[in-house]
């Protein structure tokens, strides 16, 4: 599964640490599910969709292998 | 996300202290060069269970390895400063590699200091954790089914 956060981030213009303070988990957790290193529950994926105003699809995307 | 059962942050501080002051006391114990002598019962023995279960009535060496184990548990079971999901699965994580860790050495150490003579003692050591994690994973499985009917 990949996932479009580092481009919303960069959109929004706000940093890993900003992210994390925002939805209340740590900057190392934003950094490994950004590089794909760990895949959030639906209830972190849903916050950060709330949080940049987008549908969880739109920022979680299923790959083949998945 | 459950942390209820995890120590607040402050207590890996009081487990680090307790593991520094005593980790030097444990090895110079070891070393025979250091002792309380206030931990040394000099009371006669008897006969008796407990009296037959004191180690020549030095408590030294108990008082200091518990202390250590007390500390690496407030240090391991405390939480860190942002508890998250990642936390939880590093610590699920290290759980893991830790129990086979151990199962793996536990197996080497009595092959290679025993041989295959203590193949009983050596099955009763897998055996403990084995027995624990089937019936636990089991019991969460069938209960999970149970309860979502």
């Amino acid at each position: 599964m990949k996932n479009t956060l580092k481009i919303q981030r960069a959109i929004h213009s706000i940093t890993q640490e900003e992210l994390a303070n925002s939805i209340g988990v740590s900057r190392q957790s934003i950094n490994a599910i950004e590089s794909g290193k760990f895949v959030p529950s639906t209830i972190l994926a849903l916050k950060f969709a709330r949080y940049f105003n987008i549908s969880v699809e739109a920022l979680f995307i299923l790959e083949k292998r998945d | 996300m459950i942390t209820h059962y995890l120590f607040p942050h402050t207590y890996k501080k009081f487990g680090l202290l307790l593991i520094v002051l005593c980790t030097p006391l444990l090895i110079l114990n070891w070393l025979e060069v250091f002792e309380f002598s206030f931990l040394i019962d000099t009371s006669p023995m008897n006969n008796s269970i407990s009296g037959i279960v004191k180690n020549n009535g030095d408590y030294n060496l108990e008082v200091f390895l518990s202390t250590v184990l007390i500390g690496l548990t407030l240090i391991s079971f405390s939480k860190f400063r942002i508890e998250d999901e990642l936390t939880n699965y590093l610590r699920s994580k290290a759980l893991f590699y830790a129990f086979t860790i151990e199962l793996l050495c536990v197996l080497f150490s009595i092959w290679s200091f025993h041989g295959i003579n203590f193949a009983l003692v050596m099955c009763y050591f897998t055996l403990v954790p084995i027995i624990l994690y089937t019936l636990l994973l089991h019991f969460f499985y069938y209960y999970n089914q149970f309860k979502n009917k």
